[in-house]
């Protein structure tokens, strides 16, 4: 069917190319007149502040999207491992030098079993990670006894440091996301990611190892849910009950506002991810400066989604994917 | 001269219950374009999939410039100089023509990161040999058809092979796509290359290749200089001579033909088919005979709504006279039975009888509470299963417990309860056995000759011949032909090779 032609479709084709971006501008620009702090240095600052934890937790579950699958475990993953790290510290009395590492190796793990359930059991990822999201949260409470556990005072302030204006979470976040962009754009294995985001079975007929991607990427993923849940805790100084709750949603939303597609096989770290993980944050931090009632929060936040996906359904069907017609 | 650089001897291969190759010998010399060519079934696909380290031959030699290869799989297939473009493309969309080409191993850098500026002039070069001019970083979602086939063919060409094989690489390319490739195959052939092109298009032979093989049921049936042949001679070895006679099913229906129910002028279909024009009666079944690739698939998905068209009119008969209908409406209209029946939406899990009903759960309503009447549903089911013959163990058993031909039936039962004035059917006795085959034909006679009409597809000719009443040949999106009861298995060949001198009846 002819798309595009008229001059309506030309605006509509400008909005789906850019249309993201448009929004973004529009709404900083909203909240810069509409409030006076909003556009300051300091809380720029602490918007990227805020953003840092929850960009390197979700950045392994952007790969695991563009294989066209899913992982909603990392928020019970970031508190499970992070948990244990806590106890092993201040109940254990293990050093932090050996304990962060444990930490991270038990996200990898967490997602490494994942991956085993999805891939060499067949189950459904979603499902699998539902599972094991009530799991990890299950034994991280039962660890814990339900009871906030703080960590070390070296770490906290560690948490809160500064360079200059700049937070240094938010510089290794970002230097943590370019190791990820370059090695998903540059290395042979990031680009078998992304083959398998085209389709499993052309991915295996180009000799791509399906199962073996599809396993590494559940395991980066539950190591960048370790990662990210570490600088949560530096930040807020301990591992509290709600840790990770309902964060895999905000991270799909990230993801798929960042235009991620949810089918698998298009998007990059950069910009798409990180401009929409910037999305959540401004939107998050504009409203509390509107004086917002935190539960218009959640309603925002399910809007830009419903948004973000018809936007990815849109994109999809504009542009059919699959283009082996026969017969 | 030149010398032979192909040569297999006796490959013989057998699947269970069926000799697939029985003894080929095939010898293809360097810039040589040799023709493969058979009827569906006949071979082709086997024997070059053996080439290919696909599929392991039970028996036979492979040589090639004189040395016997042993090709266990498609690597080593590759590593000998074999490639092999399919006709199904193999491509990721999203990814740029670089990546493409060297998923599979791609050059790297010292520090192990992929070492993208030689993968693209590398990439370059070869797009360039192709006389293509689109740069390696485009993306493939954004290639024309004409332009992806190419890619595949630079893939297959990154390894300097010796032997290229293309399996009908033409099947979705326009023709000005077509002139390309048959040039970059020529400039190939000038190389020194051997190919191997299979091909349905006959007329692509003589315009394209040297040499023709002609297989029929797993064995070389004849060929020679394509120079020496024409398209009778091909047709014929392609069919043997044995088998040009075919009986007709038996078929009680009135010879006059009744009332027009679908009447279609000009429809179009971007890319896939124009002008059409045809009418259907009440009570014939007509074969819509088109090779793979023809459009006959796209026209039966338009006419049954599936698809959108571009231009022209759908009438149907509504009430006693014919009535304009739009194309999103077909569906109330026309029913449609494919050769993919759990696309049909067969729940093979559930039971046969809930499988019937599902079609029509409104009219199996009670008639005062808002639920099912399981007794009317059960007494439907029942004279369904029996007027169709649905062998079963018990309704309540699961679908999946039935044999494919009786999986189809159910979905017949559907269309029966619903009744629709049309029913088109592609393919719809693809993987059946011999037995089912004969009964789901038999059933689509009965069905017309209870007041349907019906538009059958398939590949089979032998299929086609045996229920149609008249036929319509499509060739590359057009209705070429309409022929009459009395056409030949070799005029429905001709004209869907779109050589025959076209013969309106």
């Amino acid at each position: 069917m002819s798309r595009g032609d008229s001059a309506l479709g030309r605006v509509a084709g400008i909005f789906r190319e850019y249309g993201f971006l448009i929004i973004l501008l529009a709404v900083i620009l909203f909240f810069s007149v509409a409030t006076k702090r909003f556009f300051s240095i300091s809380n720029i600052m602490g918007l990227l502040h805020a953003c840092a934890p929850i960009a390197i937790v979700a950045a392994g579950l952007a790969l695991v999207v563009m294989t066209g699958k899913l992982d909603i475990s990392i928020g019970s993953v970031s508190f499970f491992s992070c948990a244990v790290g806590a106890i092993l510290m201040t109940r254990m009395g293990v050093s932090p030098a050996l304990a962060l590492p444990i930490v991270v190796a038990l996200g990898a793990l967490c997602g490494l079993l994942n991956g085993l359930v999805c891939v060499y059991l067949g189950v459904n990822p979603l499902i699998t990670t539902m599972g094991s999201m009530f799991i990890f949260r299950g034994l991280a409470l039962q660890l814990t006894g339900s009871r906030v556990i703080s960590i070390p005072q070296s770490l906290r302030t560690f948490g809160n440091f500064r360079i200059g204006p700049v937070f240094l979470d938010v510089i290794i976040a970002i230097l943590f996301l370019l190791v990820v962009h370059v090695l998903h754009t540059r290395s042979p294995s990031g680009r078998r990611v992304m083959a398998l985001g085209n389709g499993a079975e052309t991915a295996a007929r180009l000799g791509v190892r399906v199962k073996t991607v599809s396993l590494a990427t559940f395991m980066i993923s539950g190591l960048c849910a370790g990662i990210g849940g570490l600088f949560a805790i530096f930040q807020m100084g301990a591992v509290t009950l709600q840790m990770g709750t309902g964060q895999e949603f905000t991270a799909i939303a990230a993801i798929v506002i960042g235009g991620i597609s949810l089918f698998g096989g298009e998007g990059a770290i950069f910009p798409n991810y990180i401009l929409g993980i910037l999305t959540l944050g401004i939107i998050e931090n504009g409203l509390n400066h509107l004086g917002a009632s935190p539960y218009v929060y959640p309603f925002v936040r399910g809007g830009i989604i419903l948004l973000a996906m018809y936007a990815d359904s849109l994109k999809r069907s504009a542009k059919p994917l699959v283009a082996l017609s026969r017969g | 001269m030149t010398k032979t650089s192909l040569k297999l001897s006796d490959i013989r291969k057998s699947f269970p219950g069926v000799i697939a190759l029985n003894g080929i010998n095939l010898e293809a010399s360097a810039g040589e374009v040799l023709a493969l060519i058979g009827a569906n079934g006949a071979g082709k696909s086997t024997l070059m999939n053996v080439l290919g380290g696909i599929v392991h031959m039970d028996s036979g030699r492979i040589e090639i410039d004189g040395e016997t290869v042993e090709l266990r799989n498609p690597l080593e297939a590759k590593a000998t100089g074999i490639a092999f473009v399919h006709q199904e493309m193999a491509l990721l969309p999203t990814m740029s023509i670089t990546d493409n080409m060297y998923i599979s191993g791609y050059p790297r850098k010292a520090n192990g990161l992929i070492d993208y500026k030689a993968a693209e002039i590398r990439c370059s070069a070869v797009l360039t040999t192709l006389g293509c001019s689109m740069p390696p970083r485009t993306k493939i979602k954004s290639l024309g058809a004409g332009d992806r086939q190419m890619v595949e063919i630079a893939r297959a060409l990154l390894s300097d092979p010796k032997i290229i094989i293309f399996d009908e690489p033409t099947s979705s390319l326009s023709s000005a796509e077509k002139t390309r490739l048959f040039a970059v195959i020529r400039s190939l052939r000038e190389r020194g290359s051997t190919i191997i092109y299979i091909t349905h298009f006959l007329d692509e032979i003589f315009a394209l290749c040297d040499r023709a093989l002609v297989l029929r049921n797993g064995e070389v049936a004849g060929g020679g200089k394509v120079a020496d042949l024409d398209y009778e001679r091909i047709v014929k070895l392609m069919l043997g001579r044995t088998d040009l006679d075919t009986a007709k099913l038996d078929r009680e229906r009135a010879g006059s033909l009744k009332e027009v129910v679908l009447k279609v002028t000009d429809l179009g279909q971007k890319g896939s088919f124009e002008g059409i024009n045809l009418e259907l009666h009440s009570g014939e079944v007509v074969g819509l005979w088109g090779l793979l690739g023809s459009g006959r698939s796209e026209i039966a998905r338009a006419l049954a709504g599936l698809d959108p068209v571009d231009s022209g009119k759908m009438e149907v008969l509504t009430k006693g006279s014919l009535k304009t209908m739009r194309s999103a409406d077909a569906k109330k209209w026309i029913g449609m039975i494919t050769e993919n029946r759990r696309e049909d939406g067969l729940l093979s899990q559930s039971s046969i009888r809930k499988n019937i009903s599902l079609a029509s759960l409104p009219f199996l309503m009670s008639s005062f509470w808002p639920f099912i009447n399981e007794k009317k549903e059960k007494s439907e089911a029942a004279r369904l299963i029996e007027r169709l013959e649905i062998k079963n163990a018990g309704m309540e058993m699961p679908v999946a417990t039935l044999s494919g031909g009786n999986q189809q039936k159910v979905i017949l039962s559907r269309w029966l309860q619903k009744n629709p004035p049309v029913l088109i059917m592609d393919e719809p006795t693809r993987g059946l056995d011999v037995g089912a085959k004969l009964e789901i034909q038999s059933r689509i006679s009965s069905l017309a000759g209870d007041g349907s009409a019906i538009l059958v597809i398939s590949s089979e000719i032998e299929e086609i011949m045996g229920i149609s009443d008249r036929y319509l040949v499509i060739y590359k999106g057009r209705i070429v032909a309409e022929l009459g009861p009395d056409a030949s298995k070799e005029e429905l060949l001709t004209a869907a090779v779109g050589a025959a001198p076209v013969r309106l009846s």
